[in-house]
């Protein structure tokens, strides 16, 4: 602690380290309680392991083709939204089951960026950052996009959190209501992809989806209101985030996998809770 | 009901088919609902009913014939329609209040960001036409079935609409519960015109001007304004596709003992 404390004033990497932690909780508590609430961790996690592909791709233009501009970052946005788009129109347009269309998004985006990366130098060190995530290799420039996404999703839910939570709730009534709900189905997928990539850097690929799905569902069991549920997964984002930095730093364990230690600890925890007060108020359900 | 009244056609189908996955639904459906009528909507499981209800919403197209609400395209109708689902269908897990819900009827017709005093104002006016502004901040997982019931109905109010429409607003509602949504909706019904798809004879019997029966046909009495309580026989056609089902025959006999 004392160790973690003194290297954050010190360098700059860690510093890095804590704000995308922060960044990526904002963005975990929100979009992580919508998808908990709509039941859609799956359609996360496929475009989770698609942005390999795009991560890949990039990594390959950049090393060996000289394209310098192209992150790994860069290519996870793109194959993201990509994924999200081909989820949406599947969903609105076509009659193909959900689960198919999600396995093929999820596997061929992993086969395309498992050949890319193996066409690059550093293969290995690459696809082992990529799946479990290097929160500590983040950039300068990746902070400045990881905020930008941030700005981005903070301003999108400002703006349409009544339509997004209307078409949750009920679809048929929202469409007879005169929303436009594919068209806020698609711009949810965009957002849930863009929260994903925020993730990825964070816990990695693999881990993404309890990251989204285990802060949302704590927050869930302590809460009866989305607001409050948004404003609790992100707090408890956040302590898993920081906590999992803070513990794994001297010991030099991997730090996305600490963080969804914390989380689920913190989930268990929140599951205890909730039984034991409902043992001890039967009244509540009563009334 | 005066019967001298000249009231307004507000449903019409001319010769509607509709069929799903090429298995006919509805066939050669004709039917003409006037203002402040209360319709109940009667038939077998299966005999096309929610389809009739889907297609007056506008969530589904007809393959052949003309549907017109309110003397235009469903889908142009739809926003002065309230459509009231069956609460069974929702998520009880979903972490909303009662007034959160009746919010929703507005969202449509509101701008973008978060609502304002005057809409919160109006839910909370759809909440009272229903008698539960007391529970405005109640987890909607936390009411009863009834008590769910009526928040959907208040949701449905908020939009302000011309015409209720209800899927089964008494299954899973306890008696007196649904007993409190009959007065409700013969309030309701003095400014609008009310549909009630329901399985509950009684309330078939004693609180609706006409009652359509829909087992792939439809069949409607023509001058529903000059006795007030009309009966349709189900029995003209198709006898071979109800004469297995107990709930239809017993809902025809009704009709046609009345």
């Amino acid at each position: 602690m004392y160790q973690f404390l003194s290297d954050l004033q010190q360098f700059r990497f860690l510093q890095y380290a804590v704000m995308t932690g922060v960044l990526a909780s904002i963005a975990c508590g929100i979009i992580g309680s919508y998808v908990t609430v709509r039941r859609t961790t799956y359609i996360a996690g496929a475009i989770a392991h698609c942005t390999l592909g795009g991560m890949g791709i990039a990594g390959y233009l950049s090393k060996e083709q000289g394209l310098v501009f192209l992150t790994p970052l860069i290519g996870a946005v793109c194959a993201a939204l990509l994924a999200a788009l081909i989820i949406a129109w599947m969903i609105n347009r076509s009659s193909a089951r959900l689960d198919t269309v999600l396995s093929a998004v999820w596997a061929i985006g992993m086969a395309v960026g498992i050949i890319f990366i193996s066409k690059t130098s550093g293969y290995n060190e690459d696809l082992m950052s990529y799946l479990f995530g290097d929160i500590l290799m983040v950039s300068f420039n990746d902070l400045v996009l990881i905020s930008l996404l941030d700005l981005f999703l903070l301003i999108s839910v400002f703006l349409f959190y009544n339509r997004l939570v209307a078409i949750s709730f009920d679809e048929e009534f929202a469409r007879i209501s005169g929303i436009r709900v594919d068209l806020y189905n698609t711009l949810f997928l965009c957002l849930v992809a863009l929260t994903v990539v925020l993730l990825v850097q964070v816990v990695g690929i693999i881990l993404v989806v309890a990251l989204l799905a285990l802060p949302a569902a704590t927050a869930g069991q302590l809460t009866t209101r989305l607001p409050a549920m948004m404003l609790a997964a992100t707090l408890l984002c956040f302590i898993s985030t920081t906590g999992g930095l803070v513990i794994s730093y001297t010991p030099n364990l991997p730090a996305g996998a600490t963080i969804i230690i914390i989380a689920g600890l913190l989930y268990l925890l929140s599951l205890a809770v909730s039984r034991f007060r409902r043992h001890h108020a039967p009244s509540q359900t009563g009334n | 009901m005066a019967a001298t009244e000249k009231r307004e056609i507000v449903i019409s189908f001319d010769k509607v088919d509709f069929s799903y996955n090429g298995e006919p639904v509805l066939i050669d459906v004709n039917l003409q609902v006037q203002e402040r009528e209360i319709i109940g909507i009667v038939g077998p499981n299966g005999g096309g009913k929610t389809t009739l209800l889907r297609l007056i919403l506008g969530l589904i197209k007809p393959d052949r014939g003309e549907i017109l609400v309110f003397g235009d395209t469903p889908a142009r109708s739809s926003h002065r329609l309230g459509y009231v689902p069956q609460h069974m269908q929702f998520d009880h897990r979903f972490p909303v209040a009662a007034l959160d819900v009746v919010l929703m009827g507005l969202t449509g017709k509101t701008g973008f960001g978060p609502f304002s005093r005057t809409q919160a104002a109006a839910a909370e006016e759809a909440l009272d036409a229903v008698s539960l502004l007391q529970y405005r901040k109640k987890p909607f997982a936390e009411l009863s079935g009834g008590q769910r019931q009526r928040v959907l109905i208040a949701r449905a109010l908020a939009t302000s609409p011309d015409m209720l429409l209800f899927d089964e607003p008494t299954a899973n509602v306890d008696t007196s519960a649904g007993e409190q949504l009959y007065e409700i909706l013969d309030r309701l019904n003095q400014t609008m015109t009310i549909l009630v798809v329901s399985h509950d004879i009684g309330f078939v019997n004693h609180h609706i001007s006409s009652v359509v029966c829909v087992n792939h046909r439809v069949r409607v009495h023509p001058t529903s304004d000059l006795t007030g309580r009309n009966i349709v026989d189900l029995y003209g056609h198709d006898m071979a596709l109800i004469r297995h089902d107990h709930r239809c025959s017993g809902e025809g006999h009704s009709c046609t003992s009345s």
